[in-house]
């Protein structure tokens, strides 16, 4: 079933690797995907690009692996780059939830890939959020 | 030695008084006594004893003394003095010995077997237990012979119509005879048959009334036997009229005889007699005027006769009438002074129910002076008369009158009515299975016949007297019901009494108001009723009721009191018999309920329903079955069987297989697999059952149904758009037909709005028909039978049933997939992670419906997703755990609530308890409510649609 509810597939986009997940995700197939995504991370890279664009749903198990893969990449001195576009329904859930605060969310994966490669130049610090602030809860 | 040889002689005598002195000659030749001898009890009880063929022996006088002891008593009495014995008070001074016994056969005593000896202590016991055992054949043998006179003297009164016939054959003046066919036996003769021929006897047969060697025609050649005139009527069916034949009669003289013959038919035209009339002719000219010899003749013997005679010449004038004739037809005098027939008619007219017949048939016989004819007059009292006529032929045999004969069969006919009535009653009561149809037959056979009122009351089982269906004909025989207060039973109220009595009670009035209610009596008054009869109901020792009868006429006579109570008696029975099918009917359903669901599971999403028609008339309960099984991962199993055959046996293989359907179906189990096991259940059961079973599993989604058939009629889907199909899929052979079957699973798709109809073949079968035309005429109802399943059911068993009543058992299970848009999303779904997912899909499909925006239709899912993942925890670790969610929109807001049945643990950790947070921010508003046996958690969300998106 967990492979039925979403698919994972790993990229690399200028150096920087990109997940794209296409389905669901949830409480059962949460954990493998976090494990499948956290390999496909090389030490050497500037970060993550997460890309959400086909993702359909994710419940709060799936924002918690956000947070989990952003705590651990920053103990790397990686980025992690979530790419949702604005209008995308789930894009509520990440505000809501305040992933911006440990996550630069960009609207596609090459503004992702692109912000993340300039940032990179500028500063070897941690990148601010992207301007984006949380909702306030409704 | 002598005993036995006592009871072949008395297979082979019937004589009692030859059987009497047998058995006195054989006691006496077994005893070695001086004397033996019968004493028998006469009509008063006297004793006497009978008189003995040997005239030397004489009877000793201490036998009288000693027999009437022994008819006093059980045993035979032994006495070794008879002079010294107190026992015997009237001893007289003859000495000896003695010995008696008692022939008694069944309490019936026919007299005693004594035997004596002018010796002392001449008899032993053992001389008293043979004769005891002499006189025990002997009354076996008298009963016998007894009850073969009481049979003689019962078919002598069966001959009573024939009896009727020879007073008629005697009454007219000429030789009769009736001589059966095929031998000629002269059954009946008259006493002029001798007298014209002049011999002592009556012949026997026809040969022997005219022997061919004394007969001769005219014109003196010889009779042969084939020519005489009864035999000619016999064997070929001739009529003869006057002809004349010369006989030599019994006396040597020679005479010239009339002779007439025809032939008795019966009803299939078979010739079974015939009768011949003759009469001397040789005499005619030394006769007086005939009228004056007939007239005289009856007179002779006409007075004691019970039939009222006339006698009327041609031209209308009263010959002869015998006074039985006067006091029948209650003619005054002055009017038989007139000597007018014309006149005796018009006085009695009146009486008559019908006139008119009545005198258009006299004048029909007068001018028809050869026929006769048999009747019956009715009369406006109520008599009836039967009438027989016939002419009197004169000289040359012309007729010169006609003979009435007149019977009054008033009490004959009222018997056979009474007779008929209650046969007919007995046979209407036979086929009544239901009390208003005991009720409805009842009344119509006492109105008008009995009564001219007629009520059921009944005792009700906590001792109130329901009145049921009443009738009454008023004067012009128009039925209806009376009006009436209830009864009291403790009340003074006829029917109360015989109720409480017992006691049939027949009243000459009405009883006073208070006794009976006001209205009641206005009404019996208002119908005229005078008196009438109340007989209880009373069957099996028990009072069931009472039988009211009204009267208007006259007061009710002693024959309708007896006719009521046999009414009553039969009525009673018939009441009982009833309530009695009724109870037995009562248990089988109960028995048969209680093996059934006792009310269905309504699972989210799902509406089912189910009926059960016990078939036929009979009690037997069958072996239908029906079940339907919520599941524990959502879905639902639907099960329906039907065990060969009806009764007890085939109930509890019913019950067996129910019960293993479920647990099969509670463990998951997938329905081929289930009906493999249970077809192995069947075979060890072992007594050769048969059963059909239809199991079908509905997924959690609603949509997939799987299942599997064991020889089963094929489940209909009424599908959404109103087309119909029956799922012919998954189809094996019946359990039982074989040790190992293998059953394939089948797969179908039901949709929103979907109808499935699971049924046992009571349903479509008809006698005399194919199972294609009840399958067909199912699926063109079912198409027509809605939408709301209770009434989709009703209609499907009303319009198939269409006035044929069903031989078979009937079950059926529908169960109706409820659209989304008819209102609230219900899922019951299992404590497991992966029925997130099914949620899920489930409620955005809904919501869509519900025509909420992606965005908010995202938001919805992402907060029931959280509340049903925090239910999912609460239930872990429960066995067979599940969690209900259901949806609903009140006006534009969205409700939304998870219950669980599992204990409410507190948030664990901090990201539980963050998707909480989370899903309340999603929502308007979020409630826990936390209960005994779970949590139930309501969410709402108003819906903007495309606005919000």
């Amino acid at each position: 079933m967990t492979g039925q509810l979403a698919t994972l597939s790993m990229a690399e986009s200028d150096g920087v690797p990109v997940a794209s997940v296409t389905g669901e995700i949830d409480l059962t197939n949460v954990a493998e995907l976090g494990e499948r995504i956290a390999r496909g991370v090389p030490n050497g890279a500037l970060g993550l690009v997460v890309d959400l664009e086909r993702t359909s749903f994710l419940d709060s198990a799936g924002l918690r692996l956000l947070f989990q893969l952003a705590r651990r990449l920053e103990r790397r001195g990686q980025q992690l780059r979530i790419a949702v576009p604005d209008n995308a329904v789930i894009r509520k859930a990440l505000d809501v939830a305040e992933v911006p605060r440990v996550a630069v969310v960009n609207g596609s994966v090459h503004d992702a890939v692109a912000d993340l490669l300039a940032q990179s130049a500028g500063t070897s610090g941690p990148a601010p959020p992207s301007g984006q602030t949380p909702k306030p809860a409704r | 030695m002598a005993i036995a040889r006592l009871g072949r002689l008395v297979h082979a005598a019937r004589d009692p008084a030859a059987l009497m002195d047998e058995a006195a000659g054989v006691a006496a030749e077994a005893l070695d006594a001086e004397w033996t001898g019968v004493l028998e009890v006469g009509e008063r009880g006297e004793l006497s004893l009978r008189p003995s063929s040997d005239a030397s022996a004489s009877e000793p006088a201490a036998v009288d003394a000693l027999a009437r002891r022994a008819l006093g008593s059980d045993e035979p009495v032994v006495v070794t003095d008879l002079t010294t014995d107190d026992r015997l008070p009237a001893a007289g001074s003859e000495g000896g010995s003695g010995v008696a016994t008692a022939i008694r056969y069944r309490g019936r005593s026919y007299g005693v077997l004594a035997a004596w000896s002018s010796q002392r202590t001449m008899f032993s016991d053992e001389d008293a237990r043979l004769l005891r055992a002499a006189a025990n054949v002997l009354a076996e043998a008298l009963e016998l012979a007894r009850s073969e006179r009481e049979q003689r003297r019962l078919g002598t009164a069966l001959e009573s119509e024939r009896t009727r016939l020879r007073a008629i054959v005697e009454s007219i003046p000429a030789g009769v005879v009736l001589a059966e066919a095929p031998a000629g036996r002269i059954t009946v003769a008259n006493r002029h048959v001798s007298a014209i021929l002049r011999r002592d006897n009556t012949p026997h047969t026809a040969f022997g009334l005219l022997k061919p060697d004394h007969t001769f025609h005219p014109d003196g050649r010889q009779y042969v036997g084939e020519e005489l005139p009864l035999v000619r009527s016999i064997a070929r069916g001739e009529v003869i009229t006057g002809e004349e034949v010369d006989v030599v009669l019994g006396d040597g003289t020679r005479a010239t005889l009339s002779v007439s013959s025809a032939p008795v038919r019966d009803l299939l035209g078979n010739i079974v007699a015939a009768v011949a009339t003759f009469f001397d002719v040789t005499a005619r000219k030394e006769a007086q005027d005939s009228l004056q010899l007939h007239r005289a003749l009856l007179e002779a013997q006409g007075e004691a006769s019970i039939e009222g005679i006339l006698v009327v010449s041609p031209d209308g004038r009263i010959v002869s009438f015998n006074r039985r004739f006067v006091e029948l037809w209650n003619i005054p005098e002055d009017v038989l002074a007139t000597g007018s027939d014309e006149a005796a008619l018009s006085s009695v007219t009146e009486q008559l129910a019908d006139p008119g017949g009545f005198i258009a048939r006299v004048r029909y016989l007068y001018e028809h002076p050869e026929d006769s004819a048999s009747d019956e007059i009715g009369f406006r009292d109520g008599r009836t008369f039967d009438r027989y006529t016939t002419p009197l032929v004169g000289e040359g045999g012309e007729p010169y009158g006609r003979i009435w004969f007149f019977r009054d069969i008033t009490e004959r006919k009222r018997a056979e009515e009474r007779q008929r009535f209650l046969a007919e009653t007995s046979a209407g009561l036979e086929a009544a299975l239901d009390l208003p149809t005991v009720v409805e037959s009842v009344c119509e056979a006492c109105v008008p016949f009995l009564a001219d009122f007629c009520e059921i009351n009944l005792v009700q089982a906590d001792g109130a007297i329901a009145r049921l269906g009443n009738r009454a004909a008023d004067r012009a025989g128009v039925s209806r019901a009376i009006e009436r207060e209830p009864i009291d039973p403790r009340g003074e109220h006829p029917v109360a009494v015989a109720v409480r009595t017992g006691q049939l009670r027949s009243f000459d009035a009405l009883p006073p108001a208070g006794v009976i209610g006001a209205r009641e009596r206005e009404a019996a008054l208002r119908l005229g009723v005078r008196g009438g009869i109340v007989a209880p109901l009373r069957a099996r020792g028990r009072t069931v009721g009472a039988l009211a009868l009204g009267h208007t006429g006259a007061v009710p006579g002693g024959e309708d009191v007896e006719l009521a109570g046999e009414v009553a008696r039969r009525a009673a029975l018939a009441i009982d018999n009833v309530l009695l099918y009724e109870r037995e009917r009562n248990v089988a359903e109960t028995l048969q309920r209680s093996l059934l669901p006792q009310e269905l599971p309504q699972p989210p999403g799902l509406a089912l329903a189910a009926r059960y028609l016990p078939g036929g008339r009979g009690i037997e309960v069958g072996g239908d079955w029906y079940d339907a099984i919520p599941l524990p991962d959502g879905g639902t199993a639907l099960v329906i069987g039907d065990v060969v055959g009806r009764g007890l046996r085939a109930a509890s293989v019913m019950g067996h297989l129910r019960n293993v359907a479920r647990v099969y179906a509670l463990d998951g189990t997938p329905p081929a697999r289930a009906a493999a096991a249970m077809n192995r259940l069947v075979e060890t059961i072992g007594q050769g059952e048969m059963a059909t079973m239809l199991y079908a599993v509905l997924e959690p989604d609603l949509t997939t149904l799987r299942l599997a058939s064991a020889g089963h009629p094929p489940p209909l889907v009424v599908h959404a758009d109103g087309h119909v199909e029956y799922l012919e899929g998954g189809r094996s052979l019946p359990f039982g037909a074989m040790s190992h079957i293998v059953y394939d699973e089948s797969s179908s798709k039901l949709e929103p709005g979907a109808t499935l109809l699971l049924y046992t073949d009571g349903l479509i079968e008809r006698r005399g028909e194919p199972l294609e035309a009840g399958l067909e005429r199912l699926a063109g109802i079912a198409r027509r039978a809605g939408d709301e399943v209770e009434g989709f059911c009703d209609h499907v068993l009303s319009a198939l049933a269409d006035g044929h009543e069903a031989a078979d058992d009937v079950a059926l299970l529908a169960v109706r997939v409820l659209p989304p848009e008819a209102g609230a999303l219900h899922l019951r779904l299992p404590a497991d992670p992966a029925a997130l997912a099914a949620l899920r899909q489930s409620l955005v499909h809904w919501l869509r419906q519900a025509h909420a925006s992606d965005q908010e239709i995202f938001e919805i899912v992402f907060a029931c997703n959280e509340a049903a993942a925090n239910a999912i925890e609460h239930a872990y670790g429960l066995e067979q755990g599940s969690f209900e969610f259901e949806a609903h929109m009140e006006g534009d807001e969205m409700v939304a609530c998870v219950r669980d049945f599992g204990r409410w643990r507190p948030a664990r950790g901090q990201h539980r308890g963050r998707g909480l947070e989370l899903m309340d921010r999603m929502m308007d508003s979020t409630e826990v409510h936390r209960h005994e046996r779970g949590t139930e958690v309501r969410l709402r969300r108003r819906l903007r649609g495309g606005a919000a998106r």
